[in-house]
Parts: C-alpha cells; structure tokens; sequence
C-alpha cells in the first residue's frame, strides 16, 4: 500500500496512506505531478496545521469506504439536499469554532468535498434562526448596505416563497 | 349604502423613486358596520374581516384610476377596482353624468401621491371639508369618496415589512451569539465556502442572510431567485378564499420590485374567468371574473398579456401551474401561460381541475425545448364524462426533450396522456431517463405506461409506479426491472392486493448494482367498503433458492429503503402477517447463527414499521440482529436496539471484521 508524507504548514510530516487521503482532490493533484515512485516524497502543505491536519486524516480514514457522493445541486431547497450528518460525524465535529473553520478552511484548501459540505452544514445550522445583527455580532462584519438598499432586500424577499 | 373601506400607506421611509401604498378593497358589499365584509356563499351570509389592499409601486409619471369598470391601459393607467358594477350597466356613464368607471385618479410626481376626483366625485379626506380641495395624498389619510348614493372609505397607508425573521419555525442555532473574537474566518472572503453555507440555509434564513452585507447579499440572493418562487395567487385567505379582484396588480409590482432580481421560479394561480352556467351558478364568482368588457377578468387577462410580453424579458426555469378549468376560455389562457414561456422552461408542474364536459379546442404550438422535468397532474370532476380530450393531445409531442416525467390524476386523464406517449412512440423521447406513475384507482391502467417505458431505447435511472393492480402490470414492471437493471438508482413501487394480486405476489427483481433508494409499500385497503380488505401477503424476491437479498451481489449501492408490506397502524396487525416478507430484508427469524447474517455497510436509511400497532405497538423482534445488519442506519429504534443489545452489537463487530 503506498503511502504519502504530507507536511503541514508547522513544518511536521505525517505518514498517510494515499488511500485514506484520495478524498482530497488537491493532493492527489499534487501526488500525481511529483510522483509516487519515493516513499520519502513530501507533499508541502502550506494553508494546513498540524492539529487541523491530523483532524482532517481522522475524518478521511472514517470515509475511506464511502461511496462517491451525489452531486448535490446549490439550486435546489435545502430540504432536497442531503443535510443529514451521521452520529459519528456530529461527534467529530464538535470542536471549538476557531478549530471549527481551520478545518472549513484546510478542507477548501484540499478539496475534500464532504468535509466541506460538513462543516458548512455545521455554520449553517449555527446561522440558522438568527437576525442579520446576530450574524454580524457573529462573524465581525460590517454592515455595508444602505438603509435603501435594505428595503429592497425586504421588497424582494417577500417574492421568494417556499418551493 | 356606506361602504366602509380602508386603503392603507406611508411613505417609504427611505426616499427611493418606489412608493408603496396598501389600498383595502372591499369586494362584496358592506355589512354596515366596522371593518366587515359580508359575503354571499351559496345562500349563506358569511361575516369576513376585510384586509384587501392593492400595492401602489411608485414612479414618476404613473397613473392609477380608482374605479368600478375597467376600459384600457391607455385611458385609466394602472386600474385598480373598488367596486364591482352589474352586468347591466356596461357603459360606465348614467343619467347624473358621472362616470363611475373612473372614480379617483392617484398620480405620481416628485416622490410625492396626488389625488383628484373625477367629475361628479366628492372626495373628503380625514373628514375635513376644508380639504376637499386639497390633492396632496400623505401616508395615514383616511379618504371618502362619494358618488350617487354611494360611498366607499379608504385608508391610505406606507407599505409594512414582515419581520425579518417573522414565521420561523425551525430551530435557532445552538446557544447565545458569540463573536468570532480574533478569530480570522470571514466566509464573504471566500465565494465557495459563503455559498455552501448559505446553501443549507432553509429560505427565511436565507433572507436575513442576505441583510448581513453587501457580499452576503449577492451571494444570497443568487440561491433565493433560483430556489425560492415567485407567487402570483388570484385569492385572498381570510378564512375562507376568495377572489382577488385586483390580483392582477401583481404583475405590475413584480416587474417594479424584482428587476435586479428576477426570479427563475414562479407559481401562478390562474383564476376563473367563465363560470359553467349550470353548475356554478354563483353570482359572486361570475360577478368577479366573467370576461366581459369592463370586468376585472378582462383586465387581468390585459395585464397579463403585458406581463408576458416578451420584452419583459422573464426567463423562467420552473414554473408551478396550478388552476381550475371551467371553460375553453380559462383552457386558452392556461395555455397562453406555458406558451409564453415555454423557450426557458426547464421544469414544469401543471396541476389542473377540470370542471366542465365542454369539448376543448386543441390547440398547438406546444414544444418545450428545454424542459427536463415534466409533472401532470390533471383532476377531472366525476360527474362529467367528457367526450373530447383532444386538448391533451398537444401535450406529448411538446414534451419530447424531457428527462422526467410524472403522472398522476385522473384515470381518464392520465390514460390518455400515456397512450399519446405511446402513438408519438418511445424513441421520441431519447432523453427520458426518469418516469413516475401515481395512479391510486381500479381504473387506472398503469400497463399503459410500462409499455412504453419498455419500448425506450436507453436505460432508466428512476423508476416509480404507484400502483401495480393486474398481472399484466406485475409482469411488465418485472420485465421492466429486468432490462434496466444495470442503470436503475430509483425504484419505488405500490402493489394494490385489490384485483389480481389478491392471493399473494411475490415480484422477481434482478441484481441491482447502481440501485441508492428501494421504496416497496403494499396497498392492501383502498377502497375498503367497496371491496374489502385484502389479507394478501406481497413480497419481492431476489435471484438465488431462497430469494433472499444478498446486499452484496444484489444491492451494492443500496443507501435507503423503504419497506412497507402491511398497514403498521393497526391494532390487530402482528408480524406475522408480513409473512416472510422481512426475512428478503432483515435478519432471518431462523437465522441459526448470528455468521450467518450479512452486514450492509452502505445503507444509511432504513424506514420500515420498526413498531406495529396503534396501541399495542409492538417492536420488530430482531431488532438486535437489525442494528447490527445495518451499522450505518441511524434513528431512534435503533439506537434503542444497540443500547439494549451492547453484547450483540459487539459481537456482530468481530463477524464483520472476520467478514
């Protein structure tokens, strides 16, 4: 079984093998341009901690065996999307926030599809339910929209019904 | 006669060029008292509270007229109505020279609403007869307006604003709301991550989300235009429905409010506009929506016909049609409907009563280019037997493109679509890789369908027929199975004991490599009194002795089923009438040893009757041996299964891991 050495950005190597981390479309890109022929290969990953790194192996060795996902489509309801999360992975992903989005952001960066989604669930569910100012509380941001420009959000939000 | 009416507005509270007002119409006469309507509904008074109101878009220039009769565009502006005059009285004038067609005009100008009385008109506002002069209309005016020995009250109001987070029924997220502190996670910086959040937002989160900033904004209302729909009803809910005399005003605000949002998905509620003149006699409808010159049918027939102009530029891909047919001329305007938009249409959902036995005229023109998802459903009233459908036959060869197709409805109806997809013939429909049949009738003829889905030439992905009744039926859906075997990833499949399946059945299905989702239900009580209740045991079997399911060489890809053989809900059913049904399925009652058992890995939904019996209800016995078959099915049964059988779950652990 061929194995990968990744580096994460705090410099230290993990030994992976290549079929637990083939969920990541961007080192399977990077295994494929350098080569597998040295077990000593090193795979650099710089957007990627360590702490976050072993998180994301963790989840990628539970999913090793899944089947290909189903292309969901953004355009559809989200009630016609797959939005269940199993135990394990609600078990998984209970972690502090900041860890919560480094892993949002290192499963982006490695283009790992369901932990993606997973994690975007998670925000989601934590965006659920809450006024715009509980979000900007939320996330730090800055109100940008004119007071006119609010009113026709609300003026066209009241076209939009349910499918 | 006083009719109290209210019209309601205020100015907008940011000075865009849009003004709105809310304008409360009463449609039927007044009680003569309070904000009541009373309405005549079959014979009986009906007290509703009235809160119709018209949405006034502002823009310089515009005009609206106030009246009772509409005469065109040209002449009144926007025409919105007041009151609904006789049949009788078509011309709009009378013998005290007043023209009750235009009672009131409202003028735009400057950000500003002006209003003028027609000659003949007397117009008080805020009870003030110093200000009869006065033509400045402001937010909060309460106007009278008077005419013979008419008068109607009307409020004049700014447009209001649900809560932004009004009618949310889901749950809030977990705990207080806690700033992100330092942390560096900004989801606008990233157009893929905000996207895939904002995507599992159910719609009203999705709309305060887009409140959030400028980014959120964009991001969010590109999913709300292409998931959320446009509405455009013809009735109001008080309680009761009824009509909207003004409904037609919705187009105008449409086209003003959504211009830098155009909504990819609409559904329209087409009203009646000829009632049968035998059968629904009602005045008020006929009163309402009769096409005839001046009458608010023949206005919203105008204004849709602006609407649907092709320079409005509406590109739709799903549009939801729903309505009731009394007439030809209702048929025509349906149809006016999807031809107007049939070049963008992807998806379209047609749902459609029919009420009267007049031979339509067929019309043609129909073809949908880009459609892919086709739903009909066309009900028709019972009592009528109709002679002619000749207006479904444009149907079938308009729909060639599609990739779906549902049927349902009447058995007449959907009959006679099937055999039309039969004449035009099955490799006319080359892109046709999803059909569902819901047909719950005796006279349905579901064999109809399946013979031309048999004579496709490529392969079906999904598959749903609801419901098999005769052997024919059994025999075809078999064969049916069989020949698409390799590719199907959806099967649902009703089997009715009520005619031919009434000693039992048991259906053949074939390895399914690609097969996710397996849905099997078994109606045994339809139509109960009439033929009484089948005791029929009905079950799939799969190749091998046994016909048990091997999940590994029969359904790899399995990741839900649904598996209904008997009707959980009763008292008096016990597992014993699923007969062998389950044993297919789930851990065998004469399973020697728990090696035996074959785990299924893939499957992560599993909805059966886990309990049966109203009362009593009564676990699945092997409910152990269940949790441990299907380790990746997770809900409360079988949580309940594994926490009161650890051992078993443990040693099924070390099968699979021998496995």
């Amino acid at each position: 079984m061929p194995f990968v050495n990744l580096e994460s950005s705090d410099g230290d190597l993990v030994k992976v093998d290549v079929d637990v981390i083939k969920c990541s479309v961007t080192i399977n890109a990077l295994i494929e341009h350098l080569g597998l022929e040295d077990d000593n290969e090193v795979v650099p990953l710089q957007n990627v901690g360590t702490e976050t790194l072993h998180k994301v192996l963790a989840w990628a060795k539970h999913h090793k065996d899944d089947l290909p996902s189903v292309d969901d489509d953004e355009d559809d309801p989200p009630r016609e999307r797959r939005t269940d999360i199993t135990t394990w992975d609600a078990n998984f992903i209970k972690m502090e926030q900041i860890q919560l989005f480094d892993l949002i952001l290192a499963a982006n960066y490695l283009d790992i599809s369901g932990l993606l989604d997973l994690g975007c669930k998670i925000v989601a569910d934590m965006i659920k339910g809450k006024t715009a100012d509980e979000i900007r509380t939320m996330f730090n941001i800055v109100n940008d929209l004119t007071p006119q420009e609010q009113e026709q959000i609300r003026k066209e939000n009241e076209w939009c019904e349910e499918k | 006669m006083v009719e109290n009416i209210g019209i309601a507005g205020m100015r907008s509270s940011c000075n865009t060029s849009l003004l709105i007002c809310d304008l409360e119409v009463p449609v039927t006469t007044n009680s003569g008292g309070g904000n009541e309507v009373v309405s005549m509904s079959e014979g009986a008074v009906i007290r509703q509270s009235w809160k119709q109101f018209a949405i006034l878009p502002y823009q310089d220039g515009r005009k609206f007229t106030l009246g009772t009769k509409y005469t065109s565009r040209e002449e009144q502006g926007e025409f919105i109505f007041l009151h609904i005059e006789g049949d009788d009285d078509e011309g709009g004038n009378d013998d005290k020279n007043v023209n009750t067609a235009s009672l009131v005009e409202i003028f735009c100008n400057n950000g500003q609403f002006y209003i003028m009385p027609n000659s003949g008109v007397e117009l008080l506002i805020n009870n003030d007869p110093e200000g009869r002069y006065r033509l400045e209309l402001n937010f909060g005016d309460r106007l009278e307006i008077s005419w013979h020995d008419e008068v109607l009250q009307l409020l004049f109001k700014e447009r209001t604003f649900k809560p932004d987070n009004h009618n949310w029924y889901g749950k809030r997220g977990p705990g207080e709301v806690v700033p992100m502190g330092d942390i560096n996670f900004t989801p606008e910086k990233n157009q893929l991550i905000l996207s895939k959040i904002l995507s599992y937002l159910p719609l009203q989160s999705l709309k305060c989300a887009r409140l959030v900033c400028k980014d959120w904004n964009e991001e969010g209302s590109r999913l709300l235009r292409n998931t959320g729909f446009a509405t455009f009803n013809n009735e109001h809910d008080y309680g009761n429905y009824i009509q909207d005399v003004n409904a037609s005003m919705k187009f105008l605000q449409y086209m003003e409010e959504m211009q830098n949002m155009p909504m990819h998905n609409w559904r329209l509620y087409i009203p009646i506009f000829e009632l049968h003149p035998v059968r629904y006699p009602e005045s008020i409808l006929d009163s309402v929506f009769s096409i005839l010159p001046h009458k608010p049918g023949d206005k919203y027939v105008a204004d849709l016909t602006w609407f649907l102009h092709l320079d409005r530029g509406h590109h739709i891909k799903r549009l939801k049609l729903h309505g009731r047919i009394f007439s030809n001329f209702d048929y025509k305007i349906f149809l006016k409907v999807v031809t107007a938009l049939q070049t963008t249409l992807q998806e379209l959902y047609l749902r459609l009563y029919f009420y009267s036995d007049e031979e339509y005229q067929p019309e043609g023109n129909l073809h949908f280019k880009k459609l892919k998802v086709f739903s009909f459903n066309f009900e028709h009233n019972r009592d009528l037997d109709p002679l002619n459908h000749a207006y479904l036959a444009p149907w079938a060869p308009a729909i060639v493109e599609a990739e779906s197709i549902a049927i349902s409805g009447c058995p007449v109806m959907t009959s006679i679509l099937m055999k039309s997809l039969q004449e035009i013939g099955p490799l006319s429909f080359p892109k046709l890789t999803e059909f569902k049949m819901t047909l719950f009738s005796r006279r349905a003829q579901p064999s109809l369908g399946l013979d031309f889905l048999l004579g496709l030439k490529q392969p079906l992905n999904s598959l749903s027929v609801s419901e098999l009744l005769r052997m024919e039926d059994f025999r075809k859906f078999e064969n049916l199975v069989e020949k698409n075997a390799g590719s199907l990833e959806n099967l649902v499949v009703t089997v009715s004991t009520q005619v031919d399946a009434k000693t039992g059945l048991k259906l053949q299905l074939p390895a399914l490599p690609k097969l996710r989702d397996l849905f099997f239900d078994v109606e045994r009580g339809l139509d109960y009194d009439k033929y009484g209740k089948s005791e029929a045991k009905v079950g799939l079997k799969f190749p091998g002795d046994t016909g048990i399911v091997k999940y590994k060489a029969h359904l790899p890809s399995i990741r839900s089923m649904r598996l209904f053989p008997i009707d959980e809900f009763e008292d008096s059913v016990s597992w014993e009438d699923c007969g062998d049904f389950f044993d297919t399925f789930l851990p065998k009652k004469d399973a020697a040893s728990l090696d035996q058992q074959e785990v299924c890995k893939t499957l992560k939904i599993l909805d059966i009757p886990y309990e049966i019996g109203d009362k009593t209800k009564i676990p699945f016995p092997r409910g152990a041996e269940l949790a441990v078959m299907f380790p990746n099915v997770e809900n409360k049964f079988m949580a309940e299964f594994r926490n009161n059988h650890p051992k078993l779950a443990t040693q099924m652990g070390v099968i699979e891991k021998m496995n």
